[in-house]
């Protein structure tokens, strides 16, 4: 039974990916309604699908590959569409059974082009380009037709308003059964798994609807047109689905189901003319048109990573966005010791225009002093002569010694860089460090560094009053190339640990190198297995037990058997990166107490970071949240705060609106997780290491 | 300004020694030790009297730090207890982070009386007391093993705990300086401290984390840190390689050198003493250019005197006026070699807490012991003083209200004088009470 879980989920997943769900539990819904509403139909697409995933398992696909739900959703389209004419019998077994086989070996191949030259999903393309090519074929099976069609009768009726009915019987035409019933059974299963996904279905049938009456002008007609399904495929791809939800991918959503008005209306004219129903073409046309163009424009916020519904997207990448900003290159720290930035991005001195995104650094005193004694020579400047480290790992192109420290005051403007070092970062960047102290380069052109190699000594080299280093990263070679804008991987800012961030002038900063021993317990290896007890208000709940497993992509995950909690130690912290599973898993505790570890606590030592709002919240409240999160992105007022008590313990407390959770976790050392202790208002919970003699 | 008047006198001339009276003069003074004058201190809490300020401290502190830190990422400042183990001076260390290094029973105890974690003590020297040991190893202090005998005494503690105990290696070697203190932990270059490890890896009982190497005290030289620091790199490598254990911290001890004026030495401190940056430049290079980038240990730092000594005044009064025989001048101080113990190798600045006129003359400073040794200062070059002057003697942070003794006089009053211009005593002056509470009149005497 273990075994055919995951072929199970994966059947049923084919179903509720139709609606963009990854849902088993919708997958089982929708499946019951086409096998017990209309056996033919519903046994048929079944048949169709478990044709192609057998003969996928034959080729050797893995369950990963098959997990990808668009490879077999196809073939269940194909199925339904054989279905819809064709009564099962052994022959039109036969039949489907070969168009399974087809639609899949399409899929794999079109979602294989689509990706490596598009970067497109395939959607439903492979379905229409099958059902087509069924229903082109079956012209001449006169023997399929003889034995096997058969009629529709119209469900029982029931009276609703014409739009309602319409936009019924639509949803229902996705899966070929074009009744008001179904439609209504689908509208549930889309509004209990996502809010956004039945919101948008529906604004995007009445708009591109509503669009198509004004053309032709009788309501009745376009509210009975049955491939204004398209719409709602549309509104919902756009929309919820390839692109993160936010005001923006509602209103791109709109603005595609009305564009997709008068092709649907033309393909169904072009179609007819064969005698052929015109399928999901539009809604496949008009979402790859969208998709391709927003790829090409550099838009951001589109869909790298679907979770399954739109809220858990969107809880994700406000997490991502939040935790890891990755719109710009994260470059380490290239100096030791407490340094002050006295000119940021955007400086008031010389960071302008082009060259905006730089920092100049330099060492200040409590009293803000950059030097000793007067200032008037060198090696007054606390700056002066300190070691410069690379800030990235990647070859160095360019090098420049030989021109002389300017006196304090001074400062040369024939060569405004002074001596200088270009590496080239094979992320597709070139970082500069400038200002360097002639002689003391330790670096050739050519030579390959890694990060935190000593590159030189701070001097005050070019245009430089006083001791200071110029850091920033361009887009070529030549110094003075245009500057890009970057953040800091980790640093220290008054005890206070930051990543991916970038100080503001006036402030100081430190680099965190990570404490060895730490980073040995959390440096957790696969295979590896941790046993836990677990206490909910003082009573004991559960033994289970963790084990760190690999998943294809090379992240390590924590996993208790069902849930999947994705960790990993990056520079200077180790992060809890993203949870997959179900909301009653004590996983999530760890992600709670701990999103992330810097790898040199010790007392007075604090962070900030955000937490997905699935690991905060039951899951109904959840949705809501990001329901509303996707209209107003700055509704939620969400804080997590973590403190160390000394090397190896920490304490949180979240506030949350107006909520307030204490945390507390203890690190055994060279072991990992001893402790954690999680207090909610009206429960507590602490996990315990257990299982150790 | 009226000139104070001057006795006339008659001065030898000598070639490259013409004194500007007056400059003299006021190099030699000191009116106020951070903004609290001389006199009100002497007044309010007696002399002789030791004034600590907490300005200097935390200055000296900071600036070490910066220093350092600008060199190497990861350094660690532990505070040498025996320097200077009064409360208030350690806890101000401890304020700014430093953690404590202490090397007898009595310096644990007293970290961990002040609120230290065990993790945050460094733990030295050559005799550990077996049950201040197993203390450390239950509360997990660093040790840093010192001797065979030593590890013998570890190794059935983690017999007695099931875990294994973590360790580090105090290592001597070669650094090219006179003299080699080799008495304290393995020798390098014989090979020793290879065999100890590949006892203690045998052992299967304890693991080395750490390496620690003090060279000495008051080294003039910074190469040969530089030098100590590239040894201990590449002993950690060999060690982690051979044995598989992970080397946390290197822990080069202390010894660098104040702004005090070394006997023997002729030249003045501000020309013989390397600025401590060039300690820092020489260790930050070797490190750098030895370990891999971006992995490193932590660098442990023991600095004791180079933190305290120049916080530290001692105010002291002439007592007695007398002629020698030779003719030079001498003075009877109120404290001598009983409270300056760093007196046999320094000589100390001696400043007037006014100006007093008079060409300089030499003279001799004599303690107030009834002992030929107690000579503070064997030429001074001073004006004629009158009975009751005070003089400021300093630097005298480091090692002095530690080894001083209670010898036939009373041990004096030490006072802080705060960031915010307060004084505070920090200690009380003993009295009889102290003194003869722990003796014991046997009933047959009495």
């Amino acid at each position: 039974m273990k075994e055919l879980r995951p072929i199970i989920n994966s059947v049923l997943n084919s179903y509720s990916g139709i609606l963009f769900l990854a849902k088993p539990a919708a997958g089982l819904a929708i499946l019951l309604f086409t096998v017990l509403i209309n056996p033919n139909l519903g046994l048929s697409a079944f048949i169709c699908v478990l044709s192609a995933y057998a003969f996928a398992r034959a080729l050797g696909l893995k369950e990963d590959f098959l997990r990808l739900d668009f490879y077999i959703y196809n073939p269940l389209l194909v199925g339904l569409s054989i279905g819809y004419f064709f009564k099962i019998d052994l022959l039109s077994l036969i039949f489907l059974i070969l168009m399974g086989v087809f639609t899949f070996l399409l899929t794999y191949s079109l979602s294989s082009v689509f990706s490596y030259y598009l970067r497109l999903p395939v959607l439903s393309l492979p379905f229409v380009i099958g059902s087509l090519i069924a229903a082109l074929a079956s012209y001449h099976y006169s023997n399929l037709f003889v034995k096997s069609l058969y009629g529709h009768e119209a469900l029982a009726f029931i009276s609703l308003p014409l739009w309602l009915e319409g936009f019924l019987r639509s949803l229902g035409t996705i899966f070929f059964m074009p009744s008001s019933v179904i439609g209504l059974g689908l509208f549930l299963v889309l509004f209990l798994s996502s809010r956004i996904l039945a919101l948008l279905s529906v604004l995007g049938y009445l708009t591109g609807t509503l669009i198509a009456y004004l053309f032709t002008g009788s309501f009745e007609e376009a509210f009975s047109n049955l491939s204004h399904f398209n719409f709602i495929l549309i509104a919902m791809a756009i929309g919820g689905v390839f692109l993160i939800p936010s005001p923006k991918s509602y209103l791109l959503a709109l603005v595609a189901s009305a564009i997709a008005v008068p092709l649907t209306e033309a393909s169904r004219v072009f179609w007819e003319k064969f005698g052929l129903p015109a399928f999901a073409l539009p809604f496949n046309i008009t979402s790859l048109l969208v998709l391709y163009t927003l790829g090409l424009s550099g838009y951001r916020k589109l869909t790298l990573y679907y979770r399954g519904t739109p809220e858990k997207t969107l809880d994700h990448y406000l997490t991502l966005g939040k935790r890891f900003p990755a719109r710009n290159w994260e470059i380490d720290l290239p100096v030791s010791g407490r340094w002050f930035v006295w000119q940021g991005p955007d400086g008031q001195f010389t960071h302008k225009g082009p060259w905006r995104y730089a920092i100049d650094f330099v060492i200040a005193d409590e009293s803000g002093r950059t030097y000793t004694r007067d200032g008037s020579s060198l090696e007054d400047y606390y700056a002066y002569c300190k070691p410069v480290f690379s800030p990235v790992t990647g070859r160095v192109i360019e090098v420049v010694d030989g021109l002389p420290d300017e006196p304090p005051g001074s400062a040369n403007k024939d060569y405004p860089w002074g001596n200088h070092v270009i590496i080239y970062d094979p992320r597709g960047f070139y970082a500069v460090l400038a200002h360097l102290s002639p002689g003391t380069l330790k670096v050739k052109k050519g030579d390959w560094v890694v990060k935190g190699a000593l590159i030189g000594l701070c001097g005050s080299s070019g245009y430089s009053p006083e001791p200071h280093l110029h850091l920033h990263l361009q887009s070529g070679p030549e110094i003075g190339s245009p500057t890009l804008p970057f953040v800091l991987s980790a640093y220290l800012k008054n005890g206070e640990f930051r990543d991916f961030s970038l100080p503001a002038e006036g402030e100081t900063v430190e680099p965190a190198p990570p404490e060895r021993r730490l980073k040995q317990t959390l440096n957790f290896l696969l295979g590896q297995e941790f046993e836990y007890e677990l206490f909910k208000n003082g009573e004991f709940k559960e033994r289970f037990t963790l084990r760190v497993e690999m998943a294809p992509d090379g992240t390590f995950y924590f996993t208790e058997g069902k849930g999947r909690l994705y960790f990993a130690q990056r520079g200077s912290a180790f992060y809890f990166l993203n949870y997959e599973g179900p909301e009653t898993s004590p996983l999530r505790w760890f992600f709670l107490a701990a999103p992330k570890i810097p790898l040199n606590l010790k007392e007075g030592l604090s962070w900030k970071d955000y937490l997905p709002l699935e690991i905060l919240l039951p899951p109904f409240k959840k949705d809501l949240y990001l329901f509303m999160l996707s209209f107003w992105p700055s509704f939620l007022k969400l804080k997590a705060r973590y403190w160390a008590l000394n090397k190896f313990d920490f304490q949180g407390e979240i506030s949350f609106n107006d909520k307030k959770i204490k945390t507390l976790v203890r690190l055994d050392p060279g072991r990992g997780f001893e402790e954690i202790k999680v207090e909610k208002e009206n429960e507590s919970l602490l996990l315990q290491r257990g299982g150790r003699p | 300004m009226r000139k104070p008047y001057q006795k006339p006198t008659i001065l030898k001339l000598q070639v490259g020694f013409m004194r500007d009276k007056k400059s003299g003069l006021s190099r030699m003074v000191r009116r106020e030790i951070d903004g609290v004058p001389v006199r009100e201190l002497a007044e309010r809490f007696g002399s002789p009297l030791f004034v600590f300020s907490e300005r200097r401290l935390r200055e000296q502190f900071r600036y070490l730090k910066r220093l350092f830190e600008g060199h190497y990422p990861r350094v660690e400042f532990s505070w040498s207890y025996k320097t200077n183990y009064l409360d208030a001076i350690c806890r101000i260390f401890h304020q700014e982070g430093a953690t404590a290094e202490v090397v007898s029973d009595f310096e644990y105890e007293k970290a961990r009386r002040l609120g230290i974690p065990g993790d945050e003590i460094v733990f030295n020297g050559p005799y550990k007391p077996k049950e201040t040991l197993r203390r450390a190893v239950l509360e997990g202090a660093r040790i840093n093993v010192d001797s065979m005998d030593e590890i013998l005494d570890l190794e059935e503690i983690a017999r007695e705990t099931g875990e294994k105990v973590r360790i580090g290696l105090r290592v001597n070697m070669d650094t090219g300086i006179y003299p080699r203190w080799d008495r304290f932990g393995f020798n390098l270059e014989s090979g020793e401290v290879l065999n100890v490890a590949r006892r203690i890896a045998a052992g299967g009982r304890l693991e080395v984390v750490g390496l620690h190497c003090h060279q000495g005290t008051f080294i003039l030289e910074p190469e040969a840190y530089g030098r100590a620091a590239e040894k201990l790199v590449q002993l950690a490598r060999k060690l982690e390689e051979e044995f598989g254990w992970t080397i946390e911290y290197l822990d080069l001890g202390g010894g660098f050198p104040s702004r005090n004026r070394l006997k023997g030495l002729y030249l003045p401190p501000e020309v013989a003493v390397p600025p401590l940056s060039e300690y820092a430049e020489r260790i930050g290079r070797a490190l750098l250019s030895g370990l891999p980038a971006g992995d490193y240990p932590l660098l442990i730092l023991e600095t004791g005197r180079a933190l305290v000594d120049e916080a530290g005044f001692l105010i002291t009064t002439v007592r007695t006026v007398k002629r020698l025989p030779d003719g030079r001048r001498a003075y009877v101080l109120d404290a001598g070699v009983n409270l300056l113990f760093t007196a046999f190798w320094y000589h100390f600045r001696v400043e007037i807490e006014k100006e007093i006129p008079g060409p300089p003359e030499p003279c001799v400073l004599y303690g107030p012991l009834c002992m030929n040794i107690d000579v503070v200062e064997e030429t001074a070059y001073l004006p004629p003083l009158s009975r009751g002057t005070r003089l400021i003697l300093s630097p005298v942070g480091a090692y002095n209200v530690t080894q001083w003794m209670q010898f036939i006089t009373y041990r004096p009053r030490v006072v802080l004088v705060t960031e915010a211009g307060k004084v505070e005593v920090i200690r009380e002056a003993e009295t009889l009470e102290d003194i003869v509470r722990r003796e014991n009149l046997p009933e047959h005497l009495r």
